[in-house]
């Protein structure tokens, strides 16, 4: 067990050190240079460029980076003065954490409970009601879900706050937004699941058993369903709990999304590998976990064969 | 057994609720609290307990709530001059003059006194306070400006240095050929400030409003270096409010400076900036009660604010052009792109009133001058100075077009049927990709030209633009200074934006331009600079397609509240106030 997850951690630096690599030579053949300011006179841009060492040779800057990463050091953001990309995601970290935990928690709970209902009350009403919420989970962007509760409980019934990360209530509009897609996914797998789990022969033992529908359901079919929720688990964490540009765009939270999307329009070099690493280094880990999960919940997966 | 489940399931969904939304319960009281606290208008939100009982002011509110962009890139007055930090600096600091409706005002300086060459200016300073007690004086303003020069290892180095080049031996201190006690700016006495230009320029006051000349006190800022005004605490303000929160990405927020000069003008308590980039949360905020006021309006909501009273309209004065490369061999095309008929013909061909409607909407308008019609001159407007009776109409006239581009088939040999493919380069944002689609039709139906659009990001378009990669260059320019020649003299042939506006060169342009920089005499000036435009008009070098102009919000309660329409429409917090109940 040891050995492997050392084995996969050594894979894990390996496909960041590949990942940062690339995306190093990759951001520098983006149109555009990060001085370019019609407003500033060219001696001055050069300045700015020499300032941040972007007027060295590639390779030289491509050394400088990667000795500079080894030390936990990543630079300093170009658009910022004083910020370094360092203090910017431990800054915005929090919050996207704090969002993501809130949306994943609910996108569990809500995503097997609907899943769950639905298994059980198979071509009925529960299971309408709970794949009706699934597909407009899946099929409405969270953009517009974002909008439209904002108006309704905003704006017209004026019982939330419309953005800003501040009290608890305000978090409960970002958090339905974010959460409302993971809910559905994780609602049709559960539903999928324990409905393929219901014609196993083991539950047929059971119930001849003379065990519970009770627990015919909570011992063996739920536990079984689980494991496919893992698998799209760990990917979920990652994308929830790194921030997403839309939902902290629309509610103004001061997470890492927004720091995606404006790091490559503002082509803030360090600020784009940054944010590569910290996803990309997020993702290995959660699929580190996920590879653990499984021999936990299936005892028949032994991770070190 | 089943009704078991159904029921631990329906207990599992309420707890998933429970669960995201944390303690409902007490949330819901605090905002029905602070609901109802802004209905009566006494307090903006709920910002603290401890704020809400005692912050109060009477006969208006404490706090107003504003929205920002983007966070600020830097606060430092020496730094940078980036648009979402000019409004920030504009409420913790305050320059020697200030833009109050469009119009200089005396700000820390009370009075100046202006030498007969017009090189001189020497400031009478007021007396106000630094947030520490301290008072304001001469040498802080010397000190700030020649940190923004300043080479040295220490000093902030950044983008906007150059600004201090309009001061005498400015630019040769900054590249190192000169001591800081030979730049132009002197502190005489502890209230009397004297700056020398470089040369006369009747728009030099308009300059000193620029957040880079701001004072800064030379104790605080060798204290912290380049850490200066990186947060609340190491900074010092001298503005009508003092910074005293930072929280990077969310918020800032500002208290009253009780040291302002002009502290009496204001009831308000305190501002708190929100950094918010989608506008229509913005809208949503601002119609909560949750902001006071906006950045913009979308076009589609305009008229619901005009109708309730909280518009306000402001003239902006960026003008956006088509730039035909007249410099750069671009094969074929450049035959045509040099011709001055086809030029002209290109201009007459668009309707400028139907493709700003398309494009903006929001009460932008056509444009044939080459700047805003009210950029000052000799004390009146430009347009007042010089009205041009015989001006291009605003709506295409095809008949001229058609004309014109005869004559420039006969003079370049080019025959109907074998004209050469052309390239629209645009970017990526919706007026501009308009405006590109509309221009690529101009040129088919009119010209039968075939051009396809090229759409960049801003900064890409930027860079392709200035090194010619474009027969066509859908761009835009707002005034550093209201005065023609930030307009003018982009178009010189030395000028580092001269392939930005289309390459034109011209000796006799130049010398116009020259001339005017060199003249004394303002009226003589003036006439240089108007018969520069018309060169301008003339060559067609660069179509002027339309000035920007749009819609803020305000609630109605606020007032003394303005943005100006030269620079970044920042809003100024000067004089704010609440006259709510």
């Amino acid at each position: 067990m040891v050995k492997y997850i050392i084995k996969k951690l050594c894979v894990a630096l390996l496909t960041i050190f590949i990942l940062v690599s690339v995306v190093f030579l990759m951001i520098r053949l983006l149109p555009g240079d990060p001085f370019n300011d019609v407003k500033v006179p060219p001696a001055t841009q050069e300045k700015m460029r020499s300032y941040y060492g972007l007027d060295k040779p590639l390779h030289e800057q491509y050394l400088t980076y990667m000795g500079n990463l080894l030390q936990g050091n990543l630079g300093y953001s170009l658009r910022t003065q004083n910020r370094s990309v360092n203090e910017i995601i431990v800054t915005a970290f929090p919050y996207s954490l704090d969002l993501g935990i809130r949306a994943l928690i609910f996108a569990v709970v809500a995503g097997l409970g609907l899943g769950i209902l639905a298994a059980l009350k198979h071509n009925r009403f529960g299971d309408h009601f709970s794949m009706a919420i699934a597909v407009i989970g899946i099929s409405v962007p969270s953009f517009i879900i974002g909008s439209l509760l904002q108006y309704l409980f905003a704006v017209k019934l004026k019982i939330l706050p419309v953005a800003l990360w501040e009290t608890e209530a305000s978090t409960i509009l970002p958090t339905f937004a974010l959460g409302l897609g993971s809910v559905a996914s994780v609602a049709r797998i559960m539903r999928t699941s324990m409905l393929e789990i219901s014609n196993e022969d083991y539950i047929k033992t059971a119930k001849a058993k003379g065990l519970s529908g009770f627990e015919i359901t909570w011992r063996h079919k739920i536990r079984n369903s689980l494991l496919p929720i893992v698998t799209v688990l760990g990917p979920m964490v990652a994308v929830l709990l790194t921030g997403t540009f839309v939902i902290e765009n629309i509610f103004a939270i001061p997470g890492l999304g927004k720091h995606y999307v404006n790091s490559i329009q503002t082509l803030d070099y360090p600020l784009i590998l940054g944010m590569t690493l910290v996803y990309s280094v997020f993702l290995i880990l959660m699929q580190l976990v996920v590879d653990i999960v499984y021999g936990i919940v299936d005892p028949r997966i032994k991770l070190y064969q | 057994m089943k009704r078991k489940l159904i029921s631990m399931l329906s207990l599992l969904l309420v707890l998933a609720m429970l669960a995201s939304c944390g303690a409902t319960g007490k949330s819901d009281t605090k905002e029905t609290k602070s609901n109802s606290s802004e209905t009566k208008g006494t307090n903006a939100s709920d910002t603290g307990d401890e704020k809400e009982e005692s912050g109060t002011v009477s006969g208006g509110k404490s706090t107003v709530r504003i929205p920002l962009y983007a966070e600020p890139s830097s606060l430092d007055p020496g730094f940078g001059n980036s648009s979402d930090s000019i409004c920030p600096r504009g409420i913790m600091f305050e320059g020697l003059v200030r833009i109050y409706d469009n119009k200089i005002e005396p700000a820390i300086a009370e009075s100046w006194d202006i030498s007969e060459d017009g090189m001189t200016y020497t400031f009478h300073l007021r007396d106000t306070k630094w947030a520490d007690g301290q008072p304001v004086t001469a040498q802080d303003f010397e000190y700030g400006i020649k940190r923004l020069l300043d080479p040295g290892e220490d000093a902030p180095n950044g983008n906007y240095s150059w600004m201090g080049y309009y001061f005498k031996n400015g630019e040769e201190f900054n590249n190192g050929q000169c001591t800081a006690d030979e730049v132009g700016v002197k502190a005489i006495d502890e209230k009397t400030l004297e700056i020398t230009a470089v040369r006369n320029m009747p728009y030099f006051l308009d300059l000193m409003k620029m957040p880079c000349f701001y004072p800064v006190r030379q104790d605080i800022a060798e204290q912290y270096g380049k850490e200066y005004a990186s947060s609340p605490e190491k900074v010092l303000c001298n503005g009508p409010f003092i910074l005293t929160q930072w929280d990077h990405d969310s918020k800032l927020v500002f208290e009253k400076n009780p040291g302002y000069w002009n502290a009496d003008a204001i009831n308000v308590n305190s501002i708190e900036a929100y950094i918010i980039s989608d506008d229509n949360t913005i809208m949503d905020m601002f119609d909560n009660g949750e902001l006071d006021i906006t950045i913009t309006i979308p076009k589609e909501q305009i008229q619901t604010y005009i109708d309730n009273g909280e518009a306000v309209n402001i003239v902006g004065a960026t003008i956006w052009y088509s730039a035909i490369n007249t410099k750069t061999d671009r094969g074929e095309a450049s035959k045509l792109l040099q011709n001055k008929s086809f030029r002209q013909a290109f201009s007459y061909a668009i309707d400028r009133d139907g493709l700003v409607q398309a494009a903006r909407g929001d009460g932008s308008f056509g444009v044939t001058r080459m700047m805003p019609e009210f950029m000052a001159i000799c004390d009146t407007t430009w347009a007042e100075k010089f009205p041009v009776e015989s001006q291009l109409p605003t709506s295409a006239d095809t008949d001229k077009a058609a004309e014109l581009f005869e004559q420039a088939l006969a003079e370049t040999g080019l025959s109907k049927d074998s004209l050469p493919k052309m390239t629209i380069l645009t970017f990526d944002e919706d007026a501009a990709k308009t405006t590109a689609t509309i221009l690529q039709s101009v040129l088919k139906t009119t010209f039968n030209i075939d051009a396809e659009i090229d759409t960049q990001t801003y900064s890409a378009r930027q860079e392709k633009e200035n090194q010619g990669e474009y027969d066509f260059c859908i761009t835009n320019w707002a005034p550093d200074y209201n005065d023609p020649m930030t307009f003018l003299e982009c178009y010189t042939t030395g000028s580092s934006y001269n392939l930005y506006f289309g390459g034109f060169q011209s000796e006799a342009y130049d010398a116009l331009i020259k001339e005017a920089n060199e003249t004394d005499d303002l009226e003589k000036r003036a006439e240089l600079l108007f018969e520069a435009e018309n060169m301008a008009v003339e060559e067609m070098f660069c179509v002027p397609l339309f000035q920007t102009s749009g819609y803020w919000a305000k609630k109605t309660d606020l007032e003394g509240v303005t943005k100006c329409g030269f620079g970044a429409n920042d809003p100024d917090f000067s004089r704010v106030n609440y006259v709510g109940e």
